[in-house]
């Protein structure tokens, strides 16, 4: 059973990141840790609570936004009754940072975190702060997704060669083995329009152990223009990236390939680095 | 087949049978072969349900195996359907594959860029190419570990089957890592204990919230879950425990490459005597 974090900041409540975990409990039962960050209370002491049978209860938060994050957390068990998911919460009293979050994906599989949801009150720039901090400190792997889109049933691995781009590429064969049949699309894209894929033979190979319905393509000519044009036609797709896809896009896109492909393509992004 | 292109792309699509399966990559010594470490790639490739391939390294007129190798002599990776067979193939048409190395130069560049496309290593602590006995791990086993983007699992040389799963941890990020990747690795062992060595530095025990945290993640996975602490000098603390026990996977973080020479010593003869006769799966970042 795998461990997955579901993290939301105080005030909001990010449907599309609960109906991930769901859908992810409907193909496998999962064991769902809500983690509810303070808004404004930077803190670091962590409560701890069970909704299993026999464990303490949720002490209550002190801060001004307490009656928001009771909310939150009182929908989150009532949807997980519902849904039939394991759950457990976790909630911060004091000092939060990051490093609270990445001892919390230290001993997870799995972070699914709202890219519209998660801090959004704050203006976007520090909103887009706070999203990337967690995605650099998480030692697990991220879902980043949207709020509203097609649960995946199509898996798009982004491949440039690097080890960061195949590593991710395993990791999630190994989180979802029951989605490697689902077709997958391995896709390359390089400045240089003549390069070969690097070392296709060895990747296709490693690829088609995990992935039983496997297209490799390498997007020619604009890359810049036709990654955007080709990505339209696979709605109902994860993409999968390493590194968050700097080494990826950063030559030819301009702008960041998780932000474009969540926001306008409204894909959820599977991400996952070596932790250092 | 090839598919039909779209615009801006090129393509190629692959079906295949295989279904969750995984790729090893065998060292295999061309001059000196071992049976039990064949035996023992063998039983890891049916557990992971593994294609394997057998990356023979050889130095050219220094292989006592030359003759049964020289069918795939020249070609950088090809089939092994003549004559000597290192591995067996396994069923569900996933036949061992064969890439010959024989520039001594390339060696440890060329196993990097393999471990980059596979899940998991399998070496013979002993795979040695001087001329001298080494002391173990070998120069090139230290290597390997060392260049190695894919865990590493370190054969043992007598092997009797798994019943625990030993967790090495010592609270960094990277022994938890290789916890995780063990168990994606090896799902098949969930029917398995779990024991999580605790290796501490004096005065510092596990904390009763990691425990918990580690106790809750690992529960669902395993059978069943124990710690074990283990206070004091680390060498001599896992030497100690390790010292007589059979059937035990151990799993290691960065931390297990600096350990392990701990596991071999020389005896009064100058023969490599191994403390720890298991199988080591280390991996790190």
């Amino acid at each position: 059973m795998k461990k997955v974090l579901l993290v939301f900041d105080a005030t909001n409540f990010s449907e599309g990141a609960f109906e991930y975990a769901r859908r992810l409990n409907e193909t496998k039962p999962i064991l769902l840790t809500g983690v509810f960050l303070p808004m404004n209370n930077y803190a670091s002491l962590w409560s701890y609570a069970s909704a299993l049978p026999g464990v303490h209860t949720i002490p209550l938060m002190e801060a001004d936004d307490s009656y928001e994050v009771y909310r939150n957390i009182e929908r989150f068990e009532r949807l997980c009754r519902i849904n039939q998911i394991t759950f457990r919460i976790h909630k911060d009293f004091t000092d939060f940072a990051v490093t609270q979050l990445a001892r919390e994906t230290r001993f997870a599989d799995l972070l699914v975190v709202s890219s519209e949801k998660f801090y959004s009150n704050l203006s976007g720039d520090s909103a887009d702060a706070y999203l990337q901090d967690a995605l650099n400190e998480s030692e697990c792997p991220v879902i980043v997704v949207p709020e509203s889109y097609a649960f995946p049933s199509k898996n798009i691995l982004s491949y440039d060669g690097t080890e960061s781009s195949v590593y991710a590429i395993k990791q999630y064969a190994y989180l979802f083995p029951e989605y490697c049949s689902n077709e997958t699309v391995l896709v390359y894209a390089s400045v240089n329009h003549s390069a070969a894929i690097p070392e296709q033979g060895k990747m296709e190979e490693l690829a088609t152990q995990h992935f039983s319905d496997l297209d490799v393509f390498k997007l020619e000519f604009r890359p810049e223009k036709y990654f955007s044009v080709w990505l339209r036609d696979n709605q109902g797709a994860i993409v999968v990236c390493g590194s968050f896809g700097r080494s990826f896009t950063s030559q030819f896109l301009k702008r960041s390939f998780i932000s474009e492909v969540i926001a306008e393509h409204k894909l959820p992004v599977f991400i996952a680095h070596k932790y250092s | 087949m090839i598919k039909k292109p779209r615009p801006g792309c090129s393509g190629l699509r692959i079906n295949t049978k295989h279904k969750n399966m995984k790729k090893t990559i065998l060292i295999v010594n061309g001059r000196q072969t071992s049976p039990s470490f064949a035996s023992f790639s063998n039983y890891i490739a049916k557990q992971t349900r593994s294609r394997q391939l057998e990356f023979t390294i050889r130095e050219p007129g220094n292989c006592a195996n030359c003759d049964s190798l020289a069918p795939v002599i020249g070609q950088e990776r090809s089939k092994n359907t003549h004559g000597f067979r290192y591995v067996e193939d396994l069923a569900e048409g996933n036949p061992a594959d064969v890439a010959i190395c024989d520039k001594w130069a390339d060696v440890i560049e060329k196993l990097r860029q393999e471990s980059r496309y596979a899940d998991l290593m399998i070496i013979d602590p002993a795979t040695s190419f001087k001329k001298h006995n080494e002391e173990l791990p070998t120069s090139f086993a230290k290597e390997a570990l060392r260049i190695s983007e894919c865990p590493v699992l370190i054969a043992p040389h007598i092997f009797d089957g798994i019943a625990d799963i030993v967790f090495c941890y010592d609270g960094s990020a990277s022994s938890v890592f290789a916890i995780r990747q063990f168990i994606y690795l090896f799902p098949e062992y969930n029917d398995k204990n779990a024991i999580i060595l605790h290796v501490a530095e004096p005065g510092k025990p596990i904390s009763e919230e990691t425990n918990s945290r580690i106790h809750n993640w690992l529960k669902p996975h395993f059978a069943s879950v124990n710690f074990h602490l283990l206070e004091g000098n680390v060498k001599d603390g896992l030497a100690a425990y390790f010292s007589g026990k059979e059937k035990l996977f151990v799993v290691m973080g960065a931390y297990g490459r600096s350990l392990l020479s701990s596991f071999f010593t020389k005896s009064a003869a100058n023969s490599i005597i191994r403390l720890i006769d298991l199988p080591l799966f280390i991996t790190h970042h």
